[in-house]
């Protein structure tokens, strides 16, 4: 059975000169990407270089000031499904009383409306996604009482269940250790593999080559973007690290 | 069996009885989202905001029910919405400016009731009475429940992603904004309608305890929900049986109860009561 929450090579997401202000603070200046399905792409930038700022853009949690994103080739729907944006693990509420296989089922909401009944498409769709992220033995666990690696798994899961082809995913290594790190990457690169696009910030230069295909480095604006070797320039990342310019 | 009959035998009961029924499903049902969304405190504060909407209304249209509910239902909607407007236009939170706001509508309250004929009964609205409940408020109580409730449970998809994460509902095309102020919407008419049976003061008891008492318990939103309305039945027909057995006003019966099986949960509950917990710190770890 085809996967429809895989994307294709030839569905892409397109920034166009986008700016953000946050008043009169300029958090995205001028950014123009291309970005293909069956990529994992990593968003690469010091602290305020507006790594969250772009990815909540994109999905229309930011208001831009300035410019286009499309998917392809069309202006993006705030509400689309095909893109998920999934925020920092500790941002989260995670003593919600809900078990993970609920938590992965809201990624199906959206896509019922108010009256349609959970049927067998939405839990086959919903198993699918706990198979793809490895969690199919965690479902009756409250999400509360999950590792953080599990719990990042069960984040990714619940966009999966929605059908999303783009993740947008804010720091998701973050506070997690050695074996949870190398599970992720697997998985994420695997997503990859299988066409969906993968857009993550992260922190870590030295597993940038393992775990991504392709690397933005930013600084408010587009410092550059191409594989880690081409980017990870010392020039490159003197000004992204270095003072903006 | 001769208590029941007894006491049905009365219609101030039967009355007292069918309201401790819509408001307390309405309250409990309710009191689900507020606790599931953490927002008790702001649910709190827009309880205080009932008080000087009453007195607003006895001071236009005297003091009766029907200036009460409206004048009630105005000010917490004036306060409400307006520490919102204060919240996202500044940079002070939506609980300070509720806090500055409420006290200020509250001690305007205070002075227009000076303005009031003097043989009003206020504390029947700040204390509740379902005993002394009219037909009429039975059925604002039902409309209102019945509105309330279709709302909620038209819109309970979207709401259950906003009270997960705001951020995520947004992200998915869900109206926040909207969903926001239908919740403190919802909250006010649960509260206006629960004025006669529990006033003012100890509405925010009965909103909140049977909801935050179930999520002690339980791993399901859904449960919470309906449960909450299910609990706030049992309790509320409960307190008005003891009150007629041991003579003892209503309202205040309700709430002494709900923090009963709440302060139970909290000790007891199987998985997230406070034995449970001491018990898994001591268990030895493998």
């Amino acid at each position: 059975m085809t996967d429809p929450t895989c994307g294709h090579p030839s569905h892409r997401l397109r920034l166009e000169g986008l700016h953000v202000h946050y008043g009169p603070i300029c958090a995205i200046h001028n950014v123009s990407l291309e970005l293909s399905c069956g990529t994992a792409v990593a968003l690469v930038g010091g602290n305020g270089a507006g790594k969250s700022t772009l990815m909540k853009s994109i999905v229309g949690l930011v208001p831009m000031s300035q410019g286009l994103v499309l998917w392809q080739d069309r202006p993006i729907v705030k509400s689309t499904r095909e893109v998920a944006y999934l925020s920092q693990r500790a941002e989260v509420n995670w003593e919600f009383p809900v078990t993970v296989r609920s938590l992965i089922e809201l990624g199906r909401y959206p896509l019922l409306g108010p009256w349609q009944r959970f049927g067998e498409v939405d839990r086959e769709a919903v198993d699918r996604a706990m198979a793809t992220m490895r969690i199919d033995d965690l479902a009756r666990r409250q999400v509360g009482a999950l590792s953080g690696g599990q719990q990042q798994r069960v984040l990714i899961a619940r966009a999966l269940a929605q059908e999303a082809h783009v993740l947008l995913l804010d720091e998701p290594f973050a506070g997690l250790d050695q074996p949870a790190q190398e599970l992720l990457a697997q998985l994420l690169r695997d997503l990859a593999s299988s066409g969906r696009l993968i857009v993550a910030s992260h922190h870590d230069l030295k597993t940038l080559g393992d775990i991504f295909d392709e690397v933005v480095l930013l600084n408010g604006a587009l410092i550059a973007q191409g594989t880690s070797v081409e980017t990870m320039t010392q020039a490159n990342l003197k000004r992204a690290f270095g003072e903006r310019e | 069996m001769n208590l029941i009959t007894d006491i049905l035998g009365y219609e101030f009961n039967q009355r007292a009885l069918l309201a401790a029924v819509m408001i307390g499903f309405m309250n409990g049902y309710v009191g689900g989202y507020v606790v599931l969304r953490r927002g008790a405190l702001f649910a709190s504060s827009l309880s205080h905001t009932l008080f000087p909407g009453i007195a607003l209304g006895a001071l236009i249209a005297g003091l009766n029910p029907y200036s009460a509910l409206i004048g009630a239902f105005i000010m917490a909607m004036i306060i409400g919405l307006g520490s919102e407007g204060v919240a996202a236009n500044s940079r002070i939170d939506r609980d300070a400016s509720m806090a500055v706001l409420f006290t200020a509508g509250c001690a305007a309250g205070l002075l227009m009731l000076k303005h009031v004929a003097a043989d009003v009964r206020v504390e029947d609205y700040l204390f509740g009475n379902i005993l002394g409940i009219a037909d009429w408020d039975l059925w604002f109580m039902f409309i209102a429940g019945a509105m309330v409730l279709s709302v909620l449970i038209l819109f309970q998809r979207p709401l259950q992603i906003f009270v997960f994460s705001p951020e995520l509902a947004a992200s998915q095309g869900v109206p926040v904004k909207l969903l926001d102020y239908l919740m403190s919407a919802a909250v006010v008419i649960t509260m206006v309608a629960s004025l006669q049976a529990v006033g003012t003061l100890l509405a925010i008891g009965l909103l909140v305890a049977p909801a935050a008492t179930l999520y002690l318990y339980l791993d399901s939103p859904g449960l919470i929900l309906w449960g909450g309305g299910v609990l706030g039945v049992l309790i509320a027909i409960t307190a008005v049986i003891l009150s007629n057995v041991a003579n003892l006003p209503t309202g205040p019966a309700m709430v002494i109860l709900l923090a009963i099986v709440f302060l139970a949960g909290f000790a007891f509950s199987p998985r997230y009561g406070l034995l449970a917990v001491l018990r898994a710190r001591v268990a030895p770890k493998h």
